[in-house]
């Protein structure tokens, strides 16, 4: 197997936290491909999304809250054992 | 050899009438609508894909003395069956079957977009490639060869293009009509891994003979049916063997390798399209360091990132604090000059003067809510600081370097960009903890939060700055910040111990958004939103808070009446006393500042309000001096020109100062003016508290003030989020550190 397997690969073998821009030129793929094979591991339930803030950060008040910051999105590994998260659309719809 | 049957026996696959049909198919944003339009003109014709409320767009296009159609296809990635722009474009291409699809292809981007051009191949349909921006392209630097990339795409033409100047459109309208005469198919190779291959032709066996799927390309449907992909068995579902051996060949595949399919498959396309941009595309070596890259470079670096980090954030506060300190004591003194003067004489005109309601608007509500009013210049310029920090795209990476950082100390604190939202106000932050998804890390990442200074605790450092540290409060400014982001940090390594039990901390990727100039609408707007947020509060929490305050200490309990009582025999210093002896080690053991950490739980400003209430307020008899409207009004318009003069001789400031950081170095600050603001509030408020407090026990108080419980809302949020029991647990631990670390700096720094 290529680039897609590596992807998860180095997702497991990272040591911290690293900029997709960076695993990017580590895997010598150009960043968008990247992202699009990110997204098929978290498709298939491998990775996961965090940090799509624009619905969670709010205050959880009706007109949002100032203070809200516009948060890039992260990628972790989903651990054996562990399914996705609810995401945070849950919460607020709670509330 | 692909087969697709021509479906011309049940009308054409355009409303138009006409007899071919060309599907126009790509990426969002690579150009294809600006090519529909060059290649239809006017002849246009709008309307929705049946049942959906995406747009679908038809023209005419005369190619090769023929009239086709040309339908635009939705913008997609990928023809998955995940988003229904993508089952929109693929039912029209494996229901309607075109003539032919023109994919249209970012060049800039052409690894990405070769993988829908992949898929679009696999139907069996003829393709061809217009090679899009491909002035971009040059620009940039990136050479493809169009030749070496058709020959590596089974010979579909491969044309580039300019959409928007038109150029390459007629060599593309040349490239057509050969292709549907004859329906040039390409004769696929095998790209997949043997394993796949080998199922796909078995499937394929099953599909050839069966004629209700005649009018499908039977590699297409083998592929997408060792996707697992459910749309498409839900098609096939009558042929019962084929479903069985598909489900099958499925459950061998994923046993045997232990990947599924459909990453065989994915990974198959990619290493497909690898092998192509090694041979087509050539990069100029420097290109792929882009500026974006290089400033990463530095500001993300392993070791320095931290530090730059730092310095920013002094640069910061260094600003915050010498910037706005004109402002703020021009408004410290139109508030308790000429507005306090114009409110005594309203109550003289009322015939209420000396009465306890002018006590209750003099002391209470302008000496409360104005004591905190004043600030705003100083939140003003911290979130410009900070709006500038998000829109140029740095926070992102500020947080990264934070995250890199924790994690490399092993610390679970997750994500720090929650917490550089808790600069701003600590109850998002706990609720931006939502954006992680393990409850744990949520629990923990919200503790930290509270001790991120937030923008409510800053005048408190402004005022304690200015009393004792003259104009290196930025310098205190920033020291607090940083003692927040110390103890979050060390409070993070107790909680790894305690409730990780030493975890390895998960690795996670980071986007990070390009650079770019910061947008003034976006931040003028952050700006006055979140500034405005801060004067809402002042006018209701804390203005209630003031006039309770004011109540509490016009009520006598140990002597006198009301409204005419010893501060310290009012209700509130009676009560404050009570607890005074607590923060006794800490070195500010008298009731005023006891009370105000009380009455700062409403919110810190409060603090500030209670503090003037209680030091300045009680010696606050100072008549009416000069009421004059015109005198009063010359005097503010003259003291704001002055104190414009005075923020931009502190802006220049800024460059000495930072330069001066060099050991060794020294130059001098501009020094054009200099004010004189001794008769404000905030003026008698830092000469009191230069009087009850020592900077030692300044400092102490300062750092109580910023480690105990954030305020109300805080908590409430807390409680909301996480439950009773962890808000309780938060509130007491807060307050143990605050109180610990409060002592610890009394009692070591009176030993030093
Ligand atoms: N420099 C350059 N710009 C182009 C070219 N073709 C299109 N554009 C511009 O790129 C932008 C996007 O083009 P569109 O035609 O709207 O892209 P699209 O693929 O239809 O996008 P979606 O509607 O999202 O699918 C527009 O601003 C075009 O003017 C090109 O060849 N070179």
């Amino acid at each position: 197997m290529s680039a897609l397997r590596d992807v998860l690969t180095a997702f497991e073998q990272s040591s911290g936290p690293i900029s997709l821009q960076r695993l990017a030129q580590q895997l010598d793929i150009s960043p968008p491909v990247l992202e699009d094979m990110i997204h098929f591991w978290v498709r298939k339930g491998k990775v996961r999304e965090t940090g799509d803030a624009e619905t969670c950060n709010t205050c959880g008040s009706v007109r949002g809250c100032p203070f809200v910051m516009n948060l890039p999105r992260r990628f972790e590994l989903v651990r054996d054992g562990e399914t996705t998260a609810p995401h945070c659309h849950h919460l607020l719809n709670q509330g | 050899m692909a087969a697709v049957k021509s479906c011309h026996s049940t009308g054409p696959a355009n409303s138009l009438a006409l007899d071919f049909t060309i599907a126009l198919a790509g990426n969002p944003n690579a150009g294809k609508s600006t090519i529909f339009n060059a290649l239809t003109g006017s002849h246009q014709h709008v309307g929705n894909w049946p049942g959906k409320t995406v747009e679908k767009k038809e023209g005419k296009l005369t190619a090769g003395g023929k009239d086709i159609a040309i339908v635009d296809l939705p913008g997609t990635y990928s023809l998955t069956a995940f988003s229904m722009e993508e089952l929109i474009a693929r039912d029209f291409l494996i229901d309607s079957h075109p003539d032919a699809v023109i994919a249209v292809v970012d060049a800039t981007n052409l690894e990405r977009n070769l993988y829908l051009v992949i898929q679009l191949i696999e139907t069996g349909l003829p393709v061809i490639i217009a090679l899009n921006m491909s002035d971009i392209a040059s620009q940039r630097g990136i050479q493809i060869d169009p030749d070496q990339l058709s020959k590596k795409l089974f010979n579909m033409p491969v044309i580039p293009t300019v959409g928007y100047r038109q150029h390459g459109l007629d060599k593309l309208r040349r490239a057509i009509e050969p292709v549907i005469s004859t329906r040039t198919t390409s004769k696929i190779i095998t790209h997949f891994d043997p394993v796949i291959e080998t199922e796909i032709q078995s499937l394929q066996a099953f599909i050839d003979n069966d004629v209700e799927l005649a009018g499908y390309s039977s590699r297409w449907l083998a592929i997408k049916l060792l996707e697992n992909d459910e749309t498409i068995f839900e098609r096939v579902r009558h042929n019962t063997p084929m479903v069985e051996a598909a489900r099958y060949a499925i459950h061998t595949i994923t046993e045997t390798t232990g990947d599924e399919p459909d990453t065989w498959i994915a990974d198959g396309r990619y290493g497909f399209i690898e092998s192509i941009a090694k041979d087509v595309i050539r990069r100029p070596v420097d290109s792929q360091i882009s500026v974006s890259d290089r400033l990463d470079r530095i500001l993300t670096h392993r070791i320095w990132g931290v530090p730059i980090f730092l310095f920013f954030m002094w640069l910061v506060f260094q600003f915050t604090a010498n910037v706005s300190a004109p402002y703020l004591d021009w408004i410290d003194g139109v508030v308790s000059g000429p507005f306090t003067n114009w409110s005594f004489s309203l109550m003289t005109l009322l015939g209420l003067s000396g009465s306890w309601i002018e006590a209750l608007l003099v002391d209470g509500i302008i000496a409360g809510v104005g004591g905190v009013l004043v600030f705003v210049p100083v939140l003003f310029s911290l979130y410009f600081a900070i709006a500038i920090m998000e829109d140029s795209g740095y926070m992102a990476r500020a947080a990264f370097v934070m995250d890199r950082f924790m994690s490399a100390l092993g610390l679970h604190g997750k994500s720090f960009l929650p917490l550089l939202v808790g600069f701003g106000c600590t109850v998002p932050a706990i609720y931006a903890t939502r954006t992680l998804d393990n409850h744990t890390d949520r629990k923990i990442t919200a503790f930290l939060a509270t001790f991120m200074s937030c923008g409510a605790r800053l005048p408190v450092y402004m005022i304690f700055g200015a009393a004792f540290f003259g104009s290196a409060s930025g310098n205190l400014v920033f020291a607090m910040y940083l003692t927040g982001i110390g103890v979050a940090i060390l409070t993070s390594l107790v909680m790894t111990r305690l409730i990780y039990r030493d975890k390895p901390v998960p690795p996670f990727v980071m986007e990070l958004p390009p650079y770019r100039v910061p947008n003034a609408r976006t931040v003028a707007i952050t700006v006055r939103e979140r500034s405005m947020a801060f004067i809402r509060k002042a006018g209701t929490i804390i203005l209630i808070a003031s006039i309770i305050i004011w109540l509490l200490m016009a009520i006598p309990l140990t002597g006198g009446g009301f409204n005419d009582v010893e501060p310290e025999q009012s209700a509130f210093g009676t009560l404050s006393k009570v607890s005074a002896p607590v923060f006794a080690p800490a070195g500010f053991g008298d009731w005023e500042s006891t009370g105000a950490l009380v009455t700062g739980f409403v919110a810190k400003e409060v603090i500030i309000s209670t503090l003037t209430q209680t030091y300045v307020g009680a010696e606050q008899s100072t008549e009416p001096t000069g009421t004059n409207v015109v005198d009063n009004t010359v005097e503010i318009g003259r003291s704001l020109g002055e104190a414009t003069v005075l923020t931009l001789q502190a802006v220049v400031n800024i460059v000495p100062r930072t330069v001066n950081l060099i050991p060794g170095v020294s130059i001098p600050e501009a020094a054009l003016v200099s004010v004189d603001a001794s008769g404000s509030d905030d003026a008698r408020l830092e000469t009191a508290l230069s009087r009850n407090f020592t900077p030692l026990s300044a400092l102490a108080f300062n750092v109580f003030i910023l480690l105990y419980v954030p305020c109300m809302s805080a908590t409430a949020a807390m409680r909301h989020e996480f439950g009773a029991g962890w808000m309780w647990k938060q509130v007491a631990y807060t307050f143990a550190v605050a109180w610990l670390s409060a002592v610890l700096v009394f009692q070591i720094g009176g030993l030093l």
